[in-house]
């Protein structure tokens, strides 16, 4: 009796095994189906250009992405967008730092994200470990189509086959409090303001940077930023040692500092300055120095750890049409590097100098160059940067 | 045959040799595993540390030789790395000091006088402890900052007439680093007050020992176990800090951990910030001797 009541309850539990386990079946990826190549180039909106079939139908295979990421860099709707049109799962892992970011690749060369994003110098080093992959430009027709020109000769194309701008960025940029200084001040406009500014002493931030404030010093005293002259650096060390007791902190995200008024000089990035102009009109203004800035550009790289190439150049394509990457350059403004994009910025910020430079700054600006970041260039850096922090 | 049982209980193989060790360690099963972690998580790390501060660099910090030299060690006693570990150590030494100040009258006074508020003041020393490190210390920055709430109530007192310069300073680490550390200094020698027989205050008393002197003699040798025991729960955590000095210091004070810290992440020798590692490490080991030794059983008790 007993051994029947077993059966039965076997019998059972296995059809409502099945029973359950069919709806899911029907739930199964398998039901969504991957759109063919020609749906795919017929929804691309009008302009832009679609990736290549194989590319296409590798990344459709591939159906994941990782990408590492500054923390709340490439806005979600671009990530979203993404993910809806392609049906690809997209992750991302947040990044604080460009030391940290290259100490991960340095201690694991195989770190398997298949896009991180970098600032300059992160580019430049990460290259010198070796740890880039080549991309496939024919894969990337938008950025073909959308690059303005400069762009191809510093940081994109066959020369330069690691990097998909995202942006270009000027580096020893400040900004200030208009309430507390004094426009008239003939500093104001220069490098001096940040160097030569005892009158206020406990109120100026300075990027807690080794490249970028031993570069301002540099500019300030009228060299290159990429000097590895033992003179020049010395003088420099100087300039800072001179400016450290005027100095309230080195800070790189001084956010709350400069939103409370404790600082009324500071030193930040191009982007998040414009953001706080904008949001809080009339109380802070953006100096991009009569010296000079360094002009580089903020990229896309794809490590050679990355499991999913294909899927890693369709979303570059797909960052660069004109409505995503408006999307972007909004979020935080820099200088385009997608001329499409152009028509459809906001009203009046095409006069921003630090989007639309004019071309006798951009005559005294330098890229920086990957010579600070090794041998001579690191070891006197990171000697000056001892001593003034120490 | 007739030999071995002559010879009888001399181990004949191995196994034999094995048992008769595991014999006479009854203890091995309770401390084999957490030896083994600590060899494991503890010990191997820091002979990987070891290793590295032993090694040479190349040019670009990245390329590392596995050829034998002490240059990182004989670079600590040159420029500013011999001032930053000096630095260090004072400021340890300093929050120590410091936080006994502070923290023996505490102890003291919830020991001896709380009464029934005993326990509800001890909770309120130790709750603090239980937010988030990270927060508390923007907390202070906002507190201390010059729009802060100091200098604001100062200023609307009319105490002062500009704000005071009160954060991103040496005196702000030094701060930060009491606050984080006081609750340590306060348990251990609040425990070894408790403990204090009171008979034997008594009997100081009755042989006519006046209250200071009943303190010098009889109370502060009685509990230099918690005293050491605070020590080296101040002092080595202080000697390693690294967010204090970054947050509350404005980046401008450099301590051994942002030293280190520069070392592996910015400048990418790795033997160089192993040497500074390797250095710290010794210290520690050494106050952490010396501690128990001054402070007895007692000491090692108090911590746990």
């Amino acid at each position: 009796m007993s051994k029947r009541k077993n059966l039965l309850a076997l019998i059972g539990t296995l059809i409502l095994l099945v029973s359950l386990s069919v709806p899911m079946m029907q739930c199964a990826p398998a039901a969504e189906e991957v759109r063919a190549y020609e749906e795919y180039v017929a929804s691309v909106p009008e302009g832009c250009f679609p990736v290549p079939r194989e590319c296409y139908e590798q990344a459709m295979e591939e159906g994941e992405l990782y990408i590492y990421d500054w923390v709340d860099w490439i806005p979600a709707v671009i990530l979203e967008g993404f993910k809806e049109e392609f049906g690809i799962k997209v992750t991302v892992d947040p990044l604080t730092s460009t030391d940290d970011q290259v100490a991960k690749f340095k201690l694991n060369p195989d770190t398997p994200y298949d896009i991180t994003t970098t600032g300059p110098k992160g580019y430049q080093r990460l290259a010198l470990l070796n740890v880039l992959r080549e991309l496939n430009h024919d894969w990337l027709p938008n950025a073909n189509a959308f690059m303005p020109e400069p762009v191809f000769e510093i940081r994109y194309g066959p020369e330069h086959p690691y990097t998909v701008p995202m942006d270009g960025f000027f580096f020893n940029v400040y900004g200030y409090n208009k309430k507390y200084v004094d426009e008239a001040d003939p500093r104001v406009g220069s490098l001096a303001l940040l160097f030569d500014a005892e009158e206020y002493a406990g109120r100026i931030t300075m990027i807690d940077d080794m490249f970028d404030c031993v570069g301002a010093a540099l500019t300030y005293l009228g060299y290159s930023y990429n000097s590895v002259d033992e003179g020049e650096l010395m003088e420099a060390k100087e300039v800072l040692l001179r400016q450290k007791p005027w100095v309230l902190a080195y800070d790189s995200q001084p956010t709350r500092l400069v939103l409370e008024d404790e600082a009324w000089i500071f030193m930040w990035w191009v982007g998040n300055i414009r953001e706080q102009i904008l949001e809080y009109p009339g109380r802070f203004e953006m100096v991009l120095p009569e010296e000079g800035a360094v002009l580089d550009f903020e990229q896309m790289v794809f490590p050679i750890g990355g499991k999913n190439p294909a899927a890693a150049h369709l979303f570059a394509n797909y960052f660069h049409r004109p409505e995503a990457y408006i999307e972007f350059i909004t979020h935080y403004p820099s200088s385009l590097v997608n001329t499409a994009a152009i028509p459809l910025l906001p009203e009046g910020w095409e006069d921003f100098p630090e989007i639309n430079p004019s071309e006798e700054y951009l005559a005294k600006c330098e890229p920086s160059l990957p010579i600070i970041l090794t041998g001579k260039g690191l070891e006197l850096r990171a000697a000056i940067w001892e001593e003034v922090k120490g | 045959m007739l030999a071995s049982k002559v010879v009888g209980k001399v181990p004949r193989n191995l196994r034999e040799k094995i048992r008769k060790f595991l014999a006479k360690q009854p203890h091995l099963p309770y401390v084999g595993p957490f030896s083994l972690w600590i060899v494991l998580f503890v010990i191997a790390p820091l002979g990987v540390i070891l290793y590295f501060s032993f090694l040479t660099t190349g040019a670009y910090g990245g390329e590392i030789f596995p050829i034998f030299t002490l240059e990182h060690y004989l670079r600590l006693w040159r420029g500013a790395y011999g001032i930053i570990l000096l630095r260090t150590l004072l400021f340890a030494f300093g929050t120590n000091i410091v936080c006994l100040l502070i923290g023996y009258p505490m102890a003291y006074c919830i020991a001896r006088r709380g009464g029934r508020w005993k326990a509800t003041l001890l909770f309120l020393v130790i709750i603090p402890s239980w937010t988030s490190w990270l927060i508390r210390l923007y907390a202070l920055r906002t507190i201390a900052g010059f729009a802060g709430i100091i200098n604001s109530t100062l200023l609307s007192l009319g105490l002062i007439s500009s704000p005071l310069g009160i954060l991103f300073n040496p005196y702000a680490v030094m701060f930060g680093l009491v606050y984080a550390f006081l609750p340590f200094m306060v348990l251990p020698i609040y425990a070894s007050l408790v403990g204090l027989d009171p008979s034997l205050l008594e009997a100081s008393v009755d042989l006519g020992a006046t209250p200071f002197r009943r303190f010098l003699t009889v109370t502060l040798p009685l509990t230099k176990g918690g005293i050491f025991a605070g020590t080296i729960l101040v002092f080595i955590p202080a000697l390693g800090s690294w967010l204090v000095p970054l947050l509350l210091g404005g980046a401008k004070v450099m301590m051994a951990g942002n030293l280190v810290h520069l070392q592996y992440m910015t400048v990418g020798n790795i033997p160089m910030g192993s040497s500074i590692a390797v250095v710290l490490v010794a210290v520690v080991l050494l106050i952490m001797y010396l501690s128990i030794k001054l402070g007895g059983e007692d000491a090692l008790e108090r911590i746990l």
